[in-house]
């Protein structure tokens, strides 16, 4: 991913995360804890879910812990895009 | 021993979304029941009773995407509950240690059912992942111990369609026998989904719509009744030891006098009258009264062929000479069969006629069964002076039968 793509992706998740969870964008800084945030973990789960609809991707099945929005970019920085069935 | 009252009330219904428009639809004879939207084509019509509630009034969309609707519509119950028990008293009813005793037949099936298809008809990678959450049948418990902080017992019963009748006759129990002093107990159903209406219409239990009003699809103790009518709905009521409502001088609604809860141990689905007698007989003796005491059964009345016969009979054998002086009527004529959630709404439906003085009609009864004779105030509600006593029975596949009491406080 380039940088202005990186970027760009950031872009759209503070945009999605702001309408989920009814937050202020400008809140949504990448050292932002989710907790912080008032975002619980099912409610983290469920957006996850939502973005590899939304994006069209599917994320690897992992167990790393999303702390910060960074932490929740980068893991979503990971996916992939989603097989065309045909 | 503690005598147990009744001190709120919260009813999400087809004939009502609050209990002042529930009670006022059943002395109306209002029929709750409707034809489904979105139905395919390919398939004959189906009628429901459906709960016409826009729940973005009640929840934010973050709210509405992680419950259920059945946890939705138990929680508008409850809250309105703890409201109405809350009403111009000393001080508010006992959460900290109450207990939750919820009934549901099968909890969160639409997340169930949408995750499922996702799943196996779209070849989804993954199913979404509060499907557990929303699904599990103690979710609607869970929500509300979480809403009103009840540190009590949060117990679920899934007996079918005595799924809430046994809830608050366990409830009844925890607080005569001194275990708890509070409880919000009912029960919540929200299985209209075409997967379940599918396996129920299997069963060949289902009415077929009436092909000139739909409304009129389900006819309790009638010649021409074809079977129920799935609905949706939540009841649930704040039962208290009478100390505990007296300390505080809230509203007493009603105390609940008598519950027995018995088995047929016979058969999975086919009613017995034996067991049903049992269960009315144990909340007879459990509220020390005679059949004579009773002035209204709000009946299980499903309208299936098989069920109001038995039913019948087996209220004949509980109040022999008395059989034909009680008014009996079934009020799932006006709000369908709300399955897990029915026992609930139907003993609410008692207690309104209690307090209100009226015996709700069991509508669409106009070709009277000869095998089904008893009085149940056919058509249109009927004025009494005064009801001392109500009993509502739920009798459930599975054979698990409840009989539950309501009296006034005198």
């Amino acid at each position: 991913m380039s940088t202005s793509d990186v970027e760009a992706l950031q872009q759209k998740l503070k945009e999605m995360i702001a309408e989920e969870f009814s937050i202020s964008i400008d809140k949504l800084t990448p050292d932002a804890t989710v907790e912080s945030l008032g975002i619980d973990s099912l409610g983290l789960i469920d957006f996850m879910f939502k973005v590899e609809d939304e994006l069209g991707v599917d994320m690897p099945d992992s167990r790393t812990p999303l702390l910060t929005l960074a932490d929740v970019y980068a893991e979503i920085a990971k996916a992939t895009p989603r097989p065309i069935k045909g | 021993m503690h005598q147990v009252c009744i001190t709120g009330i919260g009813i999400v219904s087809p004939i009502g979304h609050d209990l002042a428009a529930f009670s006022a639809n059943l002395q109306l004879g209002k029929s709750g029941i409707r034809l489904l939207d979105n139905q395919p084509a390919s398939r004959s019509p189906r009628v429901a009773g459906v709960v016409d509630l826009d729940l973005s009034q009640f929840y934010t969309p973050s709210q509405i995407s992680l419950l259920d609707r059945v946890s939705l519509l138990a929680l508008i119950a409850a809250k309105q509950a703890v409201t109405s028990a809350n009403e111009n008293t000393l001080e508010a009813a006992p959460m900290l240690e109450a207990g939750v005793y919820l009934g549901t037949g099968i909890g969160g099936i639409k997340s169930l059912e949408t995750a499922f298809e996702e799943h196996f008809l779209r070849d989804g990678k993954r199913i979404k992942p509060l499907t557990v959450v929303q699904a599990m049948n103690n979710a609607a418990a869970g929500h509300i111990a979480m809403e009103f902080g009840c540190h009590g017992p949060s117990l679920t019963f899934s007996t079918a369609c005595s799924s809430s009748a046994i809830a608050i006759g366990e409830a009844y129990r925890a607080i005569k026998h001194g275990y708890i002093d509070c409880a919000l107990a009912g029960g919540a159903e929200a299985l209209l989904t075409p997967g379940t209406i599918d396996a129920w219409e299997a069963l060949r239990t289902l009415a077929i719509p009436d092909p000139v009003n739909p409304g009129a699809s389900c006819k309790p103790f009638s010649l021409n009744r074809t079977g129920l009518v799935l609905a949706e709905g939540a009841a649930i009521i704040v039962l208290e030891s009478l100390e505990s409502a007296r300390r505080r001088n809230a509203q007493i609604l009603a105390l609940l006098s008598g519950y027995g809860a018995k088995t047929d141990a016979t058969h999975i689905t086919k009613p017995d009258a034996d067991g049903q007698t049992a269960a009315m007989r144990a909340a007879l003796a459990d509220a020390g009264l005679s059949p004579s005491d009773i002035g209204y059964l709000n009946a299980h009345g499903t309208a299936t062929l098989a069920g109001d016969v038995v039913e019948t009979n087996a209220v004949k054998q509980v109040f022999g000479d008395q059989a034909s002086l009680l008014p009996v009527s079934s009020t799932k004529s006006m709000h369908g069969h709300v399955m897990g959630a029915t026992g609930a709404v139907e003993f609410v439906a008692a207690v309104c006629a209690m307090n209100n003085n009226f015996l709700p009609p069991t509508i669409n009864l106009v070709e009277p069964d000869p095998a089904c004779d008893l009085d149940y105030v056919a058509n249109t509600a009927r004025p009494v002076d005064s009801l001392k006593h109500v009993m509502s029975n739920s009798f459930a596949f599975g054979g698990s039968n409840a009989c539950l009491i309501a009296s006034k406080l005198v």
